[in-house]
């Protein structure tokens, strides 16, 4: 009965009830404080910065005010904060070592929103990933490819890689490489590759259609149509000028060439003599 | 023969139930049908054989028609055709080319086509849809980076109101371009954002040969000033009429309202690069 008597005394010991009040008053004015300084904060540079830098700013003063919040508590307990900052110096060594690619991956994050090479909801490619960006965060990139799979790309990997941003400019040129017969009128095919290009609703007037001649192939002449076409059409634009230069084609008896070995005796006029042999009952060949 | 009434393709008329109805206008065949609170509206286009004159009148039902289907609460048999112009906007190129010396003005009479509103319920303040009376191509207007996408257009870019062409399905817009800079302005293309503007008809029975037109539909001027190649033009959407011998009744308002003193690059003078990269 004397011990629990002691204990009580020592538990709620006016100084220690003191100290309990300090502590709750600076968590929760603090954790207050600072959810309206964040807040203000955001609000503030939202119209300046774009979300992620907005949410960037938002977590960095939480989280500051946080460890401050956190030092005045412990100051509060009497805890020697010299020791305890030396403490943690230490362990932020250690750890530090072990987590290398996390802070690679946090650097590389913040570059990243500095520089702003893609942006929520721009179509990128990363060597085989091609999706839509869901979120851009402090550790990693998150896609949502077009088969509606999730995947997560380390912001280091981003740095260090070739990124293609598919939907940065708001126009696009598909380049159409196709390949007609030696025999063909190339005037005749760029007149009608053009107006394949003028009469597809997707295709855009200006700029400009470019029709290029690229080289002498093995097979036949290389040629390019060049067309643009809002970012936004890509699929029913390259579908529908892909099946109309191909009708169009065959209904003007365009041939296009596929990968073929002429053979030739001497002369590029007159074609290899052929024999064809039967085999008889007798046995005897015979010459066709 | 066709009578007035049937031309008048803008006035609110009744439409009875279950029947199927055709509206020419240029080459647009719309059309429609009302089965109880429903609206059903195909259309198509008719490229070979564009009608010079409106025509509004009830059809054998087709059955190979693919309709959009609209649901209206309420039985209203009216429909209004009402005259809107494009939602984005046009980008006109002159088919010859124009130059305007340093100090000069020219007023010039280019037409747009137009689209084809459809509204029912009381007054016509429902709205069914908007659709064009001719396909329009896209076309892009500025640098592929910061320009805008437009639909495209050519004209002849004529000079006088009575050389405008009288199509039903076209609106004339008068735009008068002044060159207010140190050199000539070679004017290849107009972009006019139709979106701030109204369209106006010149009242049925007021037309005047010497203007023209016959129940032409027209809209309010606009006024552009050219201050250089590397300056911003400065683009008026006036609320002045061109003067006819008659008078205008409007048709439909701006879809979107005009910020006066706004600053556009509209007078495109530069040609955009079409480089050839292997």
């Amino acid at each position: 009965m004397e011990l629990l008597g002691e204990l009580t005394e020592k538990i709620f010991n006016i100084d220690v009830l003191i100290t309990a009040m300090r502590v709750l008053i600076i968590v929760a004015s603090g954790f207050v404080i600072l959810k309206i300084l964040s807040f203000a904060v955001s609000k503030a540079t939202a119209k300046r910065f774009s979300a992620q830098s907005t949410m960037l700013i938002r977590k960095a003063i939480f989280y500051a005010g946080a460890f401050i919040v956190l030092l005045a508590v412990l100051k509060q307990l009497g805890v020697k904060l010299t020791a305890l900052l030396g403490a943690a110096g230490i362990v932020g060594i250690a750890v530090g070592f072990a987590s290398q690619t996390s802070v690679s991956n946090i650097i590389s994050g913040l570059f990243l929103i500095s520089e702003k090479p893609f942006a929520v909801n721009d179509i990128i490619q990363v060597d085989n990933i091609v999706g839509v960006i869901m979120s851009i965060d402090l550790l990693s990139v998150k896609v949502r490819t077009f088969d509606n799979q999730f995947i997560r790309v380390p912001n280091e990997k981003l740095i260090k890689t070739e990124v293609t941003n598919v939907t940065k400019f708001p126009i696009r040129r598909l380049n159409i490489n196709l390949s007609v017969a030696y025999k063909e009128d190339i005037g005749k095919v760029r007149a009608l590759l053009l107006d394949i290009a003028r009469e597809n609703p997707y295709c855009l007037d200006n700029p400009e259609p470019l029709f290029a001649f690229k080289e002498f192939g093995d097979h036949g002449i290389e040629l390019m149509l060049g067309v643009w076409f809002v970012k936004t059409d890509y699929w029913p634009f390259k579908n529908s000028i892909m099946q109309e230069i191909k009708e169009r084609f065959e209904s003007e008896g365009i041939e296009i060439p596929f990968p073929h070995i002429s053979l030739y005796t001497g002369s590029a006029t007159h074609p290899f003599p052929i024999r064809i042999e039967k085999d008889d009952d007798d046995g005897k060949g015979e010459n066709g | 023969m066709k009578d007035n009434a049937r031309m008048d393709i803008w006035k609110e008329r009744g439409l009875e139930e279950d029947r199927e109805y055709a509206v020419y206008l240029g080459p647009l065949c719309l059309r429609l049908r009302r089965v109880e609170d429903e609206w059903l509206v195909a259309y198509d286009y008719n490229l070979e054989t564009v009608s010079t004159e409106p025509d509004f009148l009830e059809k054998e039902k087709s059955d190979s028609v693919v309709w959009s289907r609209f649901v209206v609460n309420g039985h209203f048999s009216d429909i209004k055709l009402i005259p809107v112009l494009p939602d984005r906007p046009v980008v006109v190129s002159s088919e010859n080319p124009i130059m305007i010396m340093p100090g000069s003005s020219a007023l010039f009479f280019v037409t747009v086509p137009v689209w084809v509103r459809l509204c029912t319920g009381k007054n016509g303040t429902i709205t069914l849809t908007d659709i064009p009376s001719a396909p329009l191509s896209n076309t892009w207007f500025g640098d592929p980076l910061n320009g805008e996408l437009a639909y495209s257009s050519r004209t002849q870019a004529r000079r006088t109101a009575a050389e405008a062409p009288s199509l039903p399905n076209r609106v004339i817009c008068p735009v008068r371009v002044g060159n207010s800079s140190t050199e000539p302005l070679d004017l290849q293309k107009l972009c006019i954002h139709v979106e701030h503007l109204k369209v106006y008809r010149e009242k049925p029975g007021e037309s005047h040969s010497e203007d023209g037109g016959t129940n032409r539909l027209w809209t309010n001027e606009v006024l552009i000033t050219f201050y250089g190649i590397d300056l911003m033009s400065k683009i008026d959407y006036t609320k002045e009429l061109y003067p006819i011998k008659g008078t205008y009744e409007l048709m439909s308002g701006e879809r979107v309202p005009y910020d006066t003193g706004l600053l556009k690059r509209s007078v495109g003078i530069l040609k955009y690069f079409t480089h050839f990269e292997s």
